[in-house]
């Protein structure tokens, strides 16, 4: 499908080069050929494939006693006709259909397809006590017993959530996101608090966070699950991040549109996961698009399980802080992560790709590549690597950031190319910007402690360059980007 | 409340059918025009209800998400992205402005043919408009005089050819000159065809051409990438709308002689369904109209450009306008949209040209003025051609066919699941069947029986839906007991049942649904149903699933019977697909005999050229299953009859034997030959 769309690419794939890669890859017949790392992507892609149920096992939550009419909580009804779906033989489908649906929140369990008519709506109540006891969860990178997801599953396999229909979480200025503003009680926030309980080495079993905690809800979050299909919904009013796979295996993410402005309503946020592909979507968002992440500093390290192998493909990002990020939770690590086949454009959108950390999240992040995107506008860098996010150089890690290529980028109008800030003793490592048009960059590139940056065919301002573009004043960038 | 009247009046034209030989019958495509319009007005009259009921800017908001993901679902957009590779190719000089001609990739190796247009004077950087042609074969030359103005007035100008026009004719004969398939609606007909079994829509590559159009014009230095507007006019008009919705880089819209509602379209007397591209299957069941492309583009500034004569009603621009301008209200933009209306016929745009600059002026150049249209005649058109010989299918490097595209983005399924029920679900799925195997037989009115060449047959008529009726012929063999019986579709059933019903057979012929009459054909290779299969996936049928139901509606009713033994079922031509689906669906049915049927759908996307795909065709049906599985699935029970290939001409056997591996039983016969009992 894909044709090689300039001389240069070709230069490098092709001819005898390939030739002599593969006599001195020969007998590993798992290595991708190291000249095109999207024969990795391949692999990846062909790896990943979405669970299936069986249609004639298929229940209601009417056959329950559920109500859909926006006012009869259906929490019940949708528990057992999921329990029953997972009792089935090879599992079932729950059809949610028939207008509005008012529930607490939904535990999906192995087997199960949670399917969402085109016709209707699934409302998460207001009332955040619905959402306790505490359970097993994660919040910006942190594990915690706490408020429930709207739509978690725990250590499941085989579930999935589908159809064309609405996913509410009725979230606003009076609910969920209030939270995000209320000032600290007793001068110590609940993010805060649990932030310290981590890094303390507190166990998990003792950092509990019940009814009168300002820490919001995750929208869906499969947590340690394999096998897991979320499509075609539409996401709106989210309380926190919408997506949020927590070491999940085989993950897919597709013709999903989430729409939602509120603080921290980052679209799909995958963990600490492993093959992940995140497909035809439409992120338009209060913070990033997408945001991959591995656990944050100590709890980061404790955990110690990378998200890699991640591809990003067909999607659209309007508004958001970034389009595809990395970080800034990443104290695990990310590696392997394409993108492809992307149009990113908002003034609203800070910028395109982005890598945040600093020395107190620590984790490596290598082997990313990006390929044929359109970015409209972007309000500051197309391209980010910061160290200096957050706590910045204050801290006793150090952030590895080890291979990235962006090819056939186009960038309409961004205030600089690349904002790329290393540490001294921790240089950014190995930056290929190839086949990359830039057409209207407002401002000099911010360069420091980058190793090994190279252009390839990069026009900046209608003028071909051969490496960054000298001047900018490094400053600290905010947690928006 | 006016179709529940038509809905009434149909219903006793359905009672009165009965006992009317069927001579004096009003067409079975009359009947199911009526029958989908109905429905058309109930979804438009739903979605309406939806749209009034919005009032709060948020709610218009979420009503864009919806719309927005309802649209991606429909189209399933391309993807590509990235730099634009283009080559300007020439240069010339006009009065206060210059010319380029030039191709740009809408993905990769597929090219668009343009003209750039710059003003005259001044630096720039100056505002851009995007600018697609109407329905004609000179594609973006019909745009010339428009684009000159424009470029004089100040604004860089990508006029494009839209595919299947101008230098984009997809099925360009050199032999003769033009498009072997006719004019650009039937060059948009037969890529419908095409691009219909891999789903989604093929607007999806129009849209795709505009799209790395405006990517083009982003990348021009000199071009103000924050005023960009798009203009088009009539299938023009349409993608300018479709890109206004989809990419928010537009800021400033006008699209003329296209808007409009489908009461108003698909009414009676009215010109019912547009082109292919401007007809997008499941529409209007999903809850969208027309003014949800304008809706989707708010608060961004939209001119709705109307000509009072028309053939798109002029009443159907303004109810859209009205409804696109209530929500712009709503959204607190009420002043960003405006209707210019101007005298005269489809694409009279000359006496309101200088509204129209003027409402470009006014969003992209902060600029009042409406300045006069300037006469600007094209010349030798040679000088605004973009390949050698004005053709890119001619063209030494002039890149891949849609046709070569939309092959090369087609489902590759994994073979279908033997799994009888998953596949029963897949054809549910994609041919739209409602009717099940064991659902209550349709009360079934009798007329008064008919002998014709000492065949005595049995009009009759059931109700396939309260404002549907569909008729039969019902040869009931002589004797007692249970005989074998044949469900014979095809349109011209007399002989065969006069030649079964000899061989001691009950034969009951149904009448396929919407045969009889005529409709515009695009092009007189896509066949009558192009227009009426447009209509039906509208409103979320498909031809081949309307014909299957009532062929199960008729087994229900046979199964009922005290003659009816085995049963078999017969279809030809277009009715073939029909019977293998029929069969797979329904146990009951003993034999499957596929008369002069096509084989599979894949061939609709790989072969360079089909004919009469509209009758049979499925969207996005690649990715589920194909007829072969069908075949497969059936094994013992189906016996093909000169199988054709998708343009309708007799398979040979070595071609048979590559497209079914399963090697089901085929018949070679002269087409005089008569089908027979015995056949099996």
């Amino acid at each position: 499908m894909r044709h090689s769309a300039s001389p240069t690419r070709r230069q490098l794939l092709g001819g005898g080069c390939a030739a002599m890669i593969v006599t001195a890859t020969a007998g590993r017949a798992q290595t991708p050929d190291p000249a095109d790392p999207w024969a990795e992507a391949a692999q990846i892609r062909q790896r990943i494939v979405p669970p299936r149920f069986p249609h004639a096992n298929s229940f209601t939550p009417q056959q329950f006693g559920g109500v859909p009419d926006g006012s009869t909580l259906a929490t019940d009804a949708i528990a057992q006709a999921i329990a029953a779906a997972s009792a089935a033989p090879g599992g079932g489908r729950v059809v949610v259909g028939g207008g509005i649906w008012l529930t607490g929140p939904i535990r999906l369990l192995s087997g199960v397809e949670l399917h969402v008519d085109r016709d209707s709506t699934l409302r998460f109540s207001q009332d955040p006590a619905l959402y306790f006891p505490p359970i097993l969860t994660r919040m910006e990178g942190n594990e915690l017993m706490g408020i429930a997801p709207f739509i978690h599953a725990l250590e499941a396999e085989n579930i999935a959530i589908t159809g064309g229909g609405v996913l509410d979480g009725q979230a606003d200025e009076q609910h969920w996101w209030d939270r995000a503003r209320r000032p600290a009680d007793n001068g110590e926030s609940d993010g805060r608090r649990l932030r310290r309980l981590a890094e303390e080495g507190v166990p998990v079993a003792e950092r509990v966070f019940g009814p009168d905690t300002t820490i919001r809800p995750q929208f869906i979050q499969p947590y340690r699950c394999r096998n897991v299909l979320i499509e075609g919904v539409t996401i709106i009013r989210s309380p926190m991040w919408e997506i949020h796979p927590v070491e999940c295996e085989n993950v897919t993410v597709r013709r999903v549109t989430i729409s939602s402005h509120g603080p921290n309503n980052d679209g799909c946020d995958p963990e600490s996961c492993r093959d992940v592909l995140i497909e035809d979507c439409l992120f338009d968002t209060g913070d990033d698009c997408i945001a991959i992440k591995s656990g944050r500093n100590a709890d980061g390290r404790r955990l110690n399980r990378p998200t890699e192998n991640v591809i990003v493909s067909g999607c659209t990002m309007l508004d958001g802080h970034g389009g595809v990020t990395l970080g800034s939770e990443i104290s695990g690590g990310v590696r392997n992560v394409f993108v492809e086949n992307c149009r990113m454009d908002s003034p609203q959108l800070n910028t395109a790709i982005r890598f945040k950390n600093n020395a107190v999240r620590g984790g490596t992040l290598e082997n990313i590549h990006v390929r044929d995107v359109t970015v409209g506008q972007v309000g500051r860098a197309a391209i980010t690597v910061d160290y200096n996010y957050e706590e910045g150089a204050d801290g006793p890690y150090t952030p590895v950031f080890d291979g990235l290529t962006v090819q056939r980028m186009l960038v309409g109008r961004c205030e600089r190319v690349l904002d790329l800030q290393g540490f001294a003793h921790a240089p950014i490592r190995n930056v290929l910007l190839q086949d990359v048009t830039v057409v209207r960059a407002a401002e000099p590139d911010i360069v420091e402690h980058v190793e090994g940056l190279h252009y390839a065919n990069v026009s900046r301002n209608g003028v071909a360059v051969r490496g960054p573009t000298p001047g900018g004043m490094p400053r600290r960038a905010g947690r928006s980007g | 409340m006016r179709h529940h009247a038509l809905a009434a009046s149909l219903a006793c034209a359905a009672t009165l059918l009965l006992v009317q030989p069927a001579t004096a019958q009003e067409m079975a495509r009359d009947r199911l025009i009526a029958h989908l319009t109905a429905q058309a007005r109930e979804q438009a009259a739903e979605r309406r209800a939806v749209v009034q009921a919005i009032t709060t800017p948020e709610q218009a908001r979420l009503r864009q998400v919806r719309v927005r993901a309802m649209l991606a679902e429909l189209i399933g957009p391309e993807r590509a992205a990235g730099p634009v590779r283009a080559e300007v190719t020439g240069r010339s000089d006009g009065d206060g402005f210059g010319v380029e001609s030039l191709w740009y990739e809408s993905v990769p190796g597929y090219r668009v043919t343009a003209n750039l247009y710059r003003p005259g004077r001044g630096n720039g950087p100056f505002p851009a408009i995007i600018m697609q042609p109407g329905h004609g074969v000179d594609g973006k030359l019909g745009n010339h005089a428009f684009a000159a103005n424009l470029a004089r007035a100040g604004f860089i100008v990508l006029s494009i050819d839209i595919v299947g026009e101008g230098e984009r004719i997809q099925h360009y004969d050199p032999e003769i000159g033009a498009s072997k398939v006719g004019r650009p609606t039937g060059e948009h007909s037969v890529a419908f065809g095409q691009a219909l079994p891999t789903g989604g829509h093929v607007s999806r590559w129009f849209i795709q051409d505009a799209m790395r159009g405006v990517d083009y014009l982003m990348s021009l230095p000199e071009v103000d990438d924050r005023r960009i507007g798009a203009f088009g006019c009539s299938g023009g008009g349409t993608i300018t709308a479709y890109l206004a919705a989809l990419d928010p880089r537009i800021a400033a819209t006008a699209t003329a002689c296209y808007v409009n509602d489908y009461d108003h379209l698909l009414a009676p007397g009215g010109p019912g369904p547009q082109d292919a591209e401007q007809s997008i299957p499941f529409f209007l069941e999903r809850g969208l109209d027309l003014p949800d492309w304008i809706e989707a583009a708010a608060p961004r500034p939209y001119a709705v450009v109307s000509t009072t004569g028309d053939m798109f009603p002029i009443a159907g621009a303004r109810a859209a306008h009205a409804e696109a301008a209530r929500f712009y209200a709503i959204m607190g933009a009420a002043d960003r949209i405006t209707m210019i209306e101007g005298p005269g016929g489809h694409g009279n745009l000359q006496p309101i040209a200088p509204h129209i600059i003027g409402f470009f002026n006014r969003w992209l150049r902060d600029d009042p003025a409406q300045p006069a249209f300037v006469t600007i005649p094209t010349g030798d058109p040679a000088h605004l051609l973009a390949t050698p010989a004005g053709q890119l299918t001619t063209a030494p490097d002039g890149g891949d066919t849609l046709r070569q595209v939309i092959a090369r983005e087609a489902p590759v399924p994994a073979v279908a699941s033997a799994d009888s029920a998953s596949l029963r679900q897949a054809i549910r799925d994609v041919a739209r069947v409602h009717v099940l195997p064991g659902d209550p037989a349709p009360a079934m009115q009798e007329g008064a029986p008919v002998d014709t060449d000492g065949l005595r047959t049995l009009p009759l008529s059931f109700a396939a839906a309260p404002d549907l009726a569909v008729n039969a012929l019902y040869a009931r063999a002589s004797g007692r007991g249970r005989r074998p019986t044949l469900l014979v579709l095809q349109a011209r059933p007399q002989a065969i049942m006069a030649r079964w019903h000899a061989a001691g057979w009950n034969v009951l012929a149904l009448e396929p649904r919407g045969a009889g009459g005529t409709e515009e054909a695009k092009s007189p290779l896509t066949g009558d149903w192009t227009l009426l299969s447009l209509r039906a996936l509208l409103v979320g049928q498909t031809p081949v699933g309307m014909r299957t139901d009532d062929a199960v509606a008729a087994l229900n009713w046979l199964a009922g019977r005290p003659e009816v033994g085995r049963i078999e079922v017969l279809g030809t031509g277009a009715l073939a697909p029909v019977a293998l689906h029929v069969g797979v669906l329904d146990d009951r049915v003993d034999g499957v005999t596929a008369v002069n049927g096509i084989l599979r759908y894949r061939d609709f996307v790989e072969r360079p050229l089909s004919r009469d795909m509209a009758e049979v065709n499925l969207p996005g049906v690649l990715a589920r299953y194909d007829l072969p599985d069908l075949i497969t699935a059936l094994g013992k029970r189906v016996v093909l009859v000169n199988p054709v290939s998708s343009v309708g001409e007799p398979l040979r056997a070595e071609q048979v034997a590559a497209i079914l591996p399963a090697a089901p039983r085929v018949i070679f016969q002269s087409p005089r030959d008569p089908i027979l009992p015995s056949a099996r």
